[in-house]
């Protein structure tokens, strides 16, 4: 899991420039949560999506943490993991966002 | 005689003497490489065996006799050993018929327990898995004079079965074959069960009702096809979650480009908005006047006075009405103060 992680982390802070990570953190913008009402929460879908995610909360609340998710990011694209540990504060309040949009509401 | 005469006399006699020669040397070997040999000429490498043997001191006769000693010792042994092996499974089996007796006499003292009260549904129930099990029984043991078996038959032939195999009438594998037989009834009985509902919520609740000796045996006997089968469920509901895992992890590993382009258009969504709102503020500090947030476009315009009541917008001319974003600002509003050097400002800046 945590090695599909990296993968994917590394492939996403490919395609996206520090500047305008940095650029994200520093105005508050809603990214991780944004991405994940385009991606897997679309509109009308919301019910059978949560249903899905569902069997891997246990997962995603593991894997999804902070400090998981920093040394994670520090391993594969050190320039945005030190975005993050900049503005630490806006990634937990993006994480908690997104584990409360997919499996609270 | 002549000198010629005398030399051929010689030559004559040396040859008749190479023959000779020859004939006393080659004569023997020749007959002993024949294909058919004499036996008396044949080499006896026994011959002196008995001798050397005595002068060391060994006896062949009594050498001899012990090891046919041991050879019988040895077939004993394994005849015993073959015994004992029939006698362990005869055991077995026995010990298997005895548990059956055993059953079969706790569910006919439970049976009589009841005394003279009218056979309860419970009773009859048993009685019909009994008629059950006989029947199937009767059918794989090739027929009976009976048209159905009892229990006391069953108990019977299980007993038949024994002692036929203990006189060696039958071989353990035929009295193998009979009590699995038996237990082949029993799962047509617990198939019956299960038709009928047995555990099951709305089922008949007496097939497997705490303390039914039937109950219990059939449970002993479900025990392991349960296990199974919630094994078998598990490892389903795990695949499915696997399979399912997996393909959510596909698409995201095809769509993560995708998503790092929507956060980059987002990111410069945001730069451009911002940007225009800067300098949209700054060309209305520039002007002077107020700015109007309209709610349908959501745009900006400038008034250079106060504006009252209804008015139209002048972006996409929706028909706006005033309303101030603080409430606890007095109506109307005063005009801020202007800082020293830049003396305008607006609502929404």
């Amino acid at each position: 899991m945590e090695r599909q992680a990296k993968a994917y982390i590394a492939a996403y802070c490919k395609g996206i420039p520090v500047e305008d990570f940095r650029y994200a953190a520093e105005n508050n913008m809603d990214i991780l949560l944004n991405l994940l009402k385009q991606v897997f929460l679309k509109p009308g879908e919301e019910k059978s999506a949560r249903n899905k995610a569902a069997p891997y909360r246990h997962l995603v609340e593991r894997l999804a943490t902070t400090e998981t998710l920093i040394r994670i990011t520090s391993a594969v694209a050190p320039e945005h993991a030190k975005v993050l540990r900049q503005h630490t504060d806006w990634f937990s309040r993006q994480l908690r966002s997104v584990v409360r949009q997919v499996f609270d509401s | 005689m002549t000198d010629w005469y005398r030399r051929l006399t010689e030559e004559l006699r040396a040859k008749q003497e190479y023959d000779e020669e020859r004939d006393r040397v080659l004569k023997p070997r020749t007959e002993q490489s024949a294909p058919v040999v004499p036996v008396a000429t044949m080499p006896k490498p026994w011959e002196g065996i008995t001798e050397m043997a005595q002068a060391m001191g060994m006896n062949l006769g009594e050498m001899w006799k012990s090891r046919e000693q041991e050879i019988k010792d040895a077939r004993e042994s394994q005849s015993s050993m073959e015994r004992e092996l029939h006698e362990l499974r005869v055991l077995d089996i026995d010990r298997r018929v005895a548990e059956l007796q055993r059953v079969v006499e706790e569910a006919k003292a439970k049976a009589q327990g009841g005394g003279d009260n009218p056979p309860t549904r419970h009773a009859k129930m048993e009685d019909a898995i009994d008629n059950l099990i006989a029947s199937r029984l009767d059918k794989l043991l090739g027929g009976n004079e009976q048209p159905q078996l009892t229990k006391e038959d069953i108990q019977r032939i299980a007993t038949e079965a024994v002692n036929a195999g203990k006189n060696g009438q039958t071989s353990p594998q035929q009295m193998m074959e009979t009590f699995m037989s038996f237990i082949s009834s029993a799962d047509e009985a617990k198939k019956k069960m299960a038709e009928l509902g047995g555990g099951q919520p709305g089922g008949n609740p007496y097939l497997t009702q705490a303390g039914s000796l039937r109950g219990d045996v059939l449970r002993v006997l479900l025990e392991n096809d349960l296990a199974k089968i919630k094994l078998q469920q598990d490892y389903d509901i795990q695949q499915e979650r696997t399979k399912h895992l997996g393909a959510l992890a596909g698409t995201v590993k095809n769509s993560i480009e995708d998503f790092a382009a929507a956060s980059r258009d987002e990111v410069k969504d945001h730069r451009e908005s911002k940007s225009k709102q800067r300098q949209q503020v700054e060309a209305n500090e520039e002007q002077g006047g107020y700015g109007v947030r309209c709610s349908e476009c959501g745009q900006i315009s400038t008034y250079p006075e106060m504006p009252s009541g209804t008015f139209p917008c002048q972006q996409c001319g929706a028909q706006i009405r005033l309303q101030l974003e603080s409430p606890h600002q007095p109506s109307p509003p005063q005009r801020p103060q202007p800082p020293p050097m830049r003396p305008m400002t607006g609502l929404d800046f």
